[in-house]
């Protein structure tokens, strides 16, 4: 699969899990990649850039079975990106499919 | 990459390689990062191997998260090969939807800096000080330099110089005569003239000891010249690099 639209998708996806829940990293990554075909390894560069940007945080949670696990979290700013992404996605993904599958009559 | 057994220590140890130059903090928490997730993963029963392969090629992972440190400021000792600046726009979110006014709020894909042409890096793009007023002093600068070197430098610079010149040939002369004296000393004794007579075996000692005394000094001097030269030159090239750099 092309891997920009990817890399763009794979931002949303992030947001929108840490959105229902707090995640560790290897919990999100698992999640993301039960549905989308994705190197996971590249998802934590990701998560560094978007808790740079400031859309998540990080905490230490004590684990019962083992040493204390990181956990991501998203701010305020990240659920309003968030937000925007969503709108934006489904636009695009609305107007591709209109093309690809009906045919946008004026293409 | 099939010989090579795909362990949790050959992942952690071939991401170290590829972060190698950036800042150890940041090494360090990465590589605790990846900790944390096989840790996980083994946990939840998938073996070393299959976490190495989900998680992808280290080098790779290294390489976006070299180019992420670089942008996020990191003080990075190793150019990466890759420089943000003239990559093609940053690895992770073009825009899905060219054309797309924002509604409210920050527009969403430019919080990762503006869209393409590529963003500049924030510390590259730290340009030298003010502009008008820094023209003007450059001029001043740059005045009163030229008026101070030619008037109270120049002279003595040009003398000193003169004289280092002028050593090498004081070198030269003495090695010459040197050889000429230890020339004489040997020929002499060979050559039958009536003037020779007045000499005494002791004279042609002499000369040759004379000879290789100016040998001696010749070479001596060359090699003071040398260093003397070297020193000189250096001198003058960091004047001149300070007088650039007080212009600023």
């Amino acid at each position: 699969m092309n891997t920009q639209l990817k890399k763009g998708a794979l931002e949303l996806c992030v947001l929108a899990v840490l959105h229902r829940q707090d995640c560790y990293g290897y919990e999100l990554v698992s999640k993301i990649s039960h549905q989308v075909d994705i190197t996971e390894g590249t998802i934590y560069p990701l998560l560094r850039r978007l808790k740079n940007d400031g859309l998540l945080t990080t905490y230490l949670k004590e684990s019962s079975e083992g040493p204390p696990r990181k956990y991501y979290q998203i701010t305020e700013e990240g659920i309003r990106m968030k937000a925007a992404l969503v709108e934006e996605w489904d636009a695009f993904v609305t107007g591709v499919n209109l093309i690809v599958k009906e045919g946008d009559p004026h293409v | 990459m099939c010989d090579t057994p795909h362990t949790k220590a050959w992942f952690m140890s071939e991401m170290q390689k590829s972060l190698a130059g950036l800042p150890s903090e940041y090494i360090r928490e990465v590589l605790s990062d990846f900790e944390e997730h096989f840790d996980a993963g083994i946990l939840n029963g998938e073996s070393e191997d299959e976490i190495c392969v989900r998680l992808g090629d280290p080098k790779i992972i290294g390489e976006q998260l070299r180019q992420e440190a670089v942008q996020s400021g990191a003080d990075v000792t190793e150019p990466s090969e890759t420089p943000p600046l003239t990559a093609q726009p940053r690895p992770s979110t073009p825009p899905l939807i060219s054309g797309q006014t924002p509604r409210q709020g920050p527009p969403p894909f430019t919080n990762q800096g503006p869209p393409p042409p590529p963003p500049p890096i924030r510390t590259a793009s730290s340009a030298n000080g003010s502009r008008s007023g820094g023209c003007l002093r450059q001029l001043v600068m740059f005045c009163v330099l030229a008026f101070f070197n030619l008037v109270v430098v120049l002279g003595p610079w040009i003398g000193v110089a003169a004289v280092l010149f002028s050593m090498w040939f004081v070198a030269i002369a003495l090695i010459l005569s040197g050889i000429l004296c230890i020339a004489a000393g040997i020929i002499a004794p060979m050559m039958v003239f009536d003037w020779i007579t007045l000499y005494t075996p002791l004279s042609y000692f002499n000369a040759i000891m004379a000879g290789i005394a100016l040998i001696s000094g010749g070479i001596l001097l060359f090699y003071a010249i040398t260093l003397l030269n070297k020193g000189f030159y250096k001198l003058t090239a960091r004047y001149l690099h300070w007088n650039c750099k007080a212009m600023g």
